[in-house]
């Protein structure tokens, strides 16, 4: 099965508690996504 | 290691008590023999260390087409080198090399467990594998790496990898000043774990 290294802006996971300056790579396997709707795109 | 992440003095011992105990269990119950633990030990003392993952790096640093396959496929560019049989298997199936440059630096985690490429770092050490440290590298990366020494500035962005069941990323350092002229062998030897993991830079041979 697939794997994505999928990319997080650290904003996304911690909110206003995230730090400046890094992002985190997590790996998710195609099984875990679903296709972005029209209006997510 | 700062002592933040510092463990109990007591704590190979007790955790040498209790391989000893289910190493016992196992033997009795016919799954193992008396030299099994041994053998996998021996493996990992002789073949799998960072000393593998130091020759990619001085490799990667002083042939520029190597280091270009390495990050591509990372995999095939191992098998290049004359590295211990094995190197894709045992957690080496899925190798990635990630290189760090003036504007990015990387960071190898693992939030969950304790993946790691043993093939090319051989086993974690113990504050990899600590929970406060997988959680805080996860959230505030830029704070932990200046705690344990490694102020990066601020233009740097800071990736963090978090490793799975699948991949194992290690990183290839920035090649430190002062090396010039040095043969793969000596640039070998200033590689350290630390610096494959991210959570440290090559220091420079003339601040040593």
């Amino acid at each position: 099965m697939p794997v994505y290294a999928v990319r997080f802006e650290p904003t996304d996971i911690w909110g206003e508690l995230a730090e400046p300056g890094a992002v985190l790579y997590g790996e998710l396997f195609q099984t875990y996504l679903t296709h972005a709707t029209e209006e997510q795109q | 290691m700062t002592v933040q992440f510092g463990y109990p003095e007591d704590r190979e011992a007790q955790s040498a008590a209790r391989v000893r105990a289910l190493e016992a269990l196992l033997i009795e119950k016919g799954v193992i023999t008396d030299a099994t633990v041994d053998k996998v030990l021996g493996y990992f003392e002789a073949d799998m260390t960072p000393l593998n993952g130091a020759k990619i790096v001085a490799r990667a640093w002083t042939d520029a087409e190597f280091a270009e396959r390495l990050v591509k496929d990372t995999p095939a560019a191992v098998a290049e080198l004359d590295l211990p049989v094995g190197m894709d298997g045992a957690e080496g199936e899925h190798l990635q090399a990630v290189a760090n440059t003036p504007g990015v630096h990387n960071l190898v985690i693992c939030t969950l467990c304790s993946c790691f490429p043993w093939p090319v770092l051989g086993l974690p050490p113990y504050w990899y594998k600590d929970p406060t440290f997988r959680a805080r590298a996860a959230r505030e990366p830029r704070v932990v790496l200046k705690e344990t020494g490694l102020d990066l500035d601020p233009s740097v962005e800071l990736r963090v990898w978090d490793s799975s069941g699948h991949s194992r990323w290690f990183v290839i350092p920035q090649r430190p000043a002062g090396t010039n002229g040095m043969t793969e062998e000596e640039l070998a030897a200033l590689v350290t774990t630390e610096s494959m993991i991210g959570i440290a830079a090559v220091p420079s041979p003339a601040a040593a």
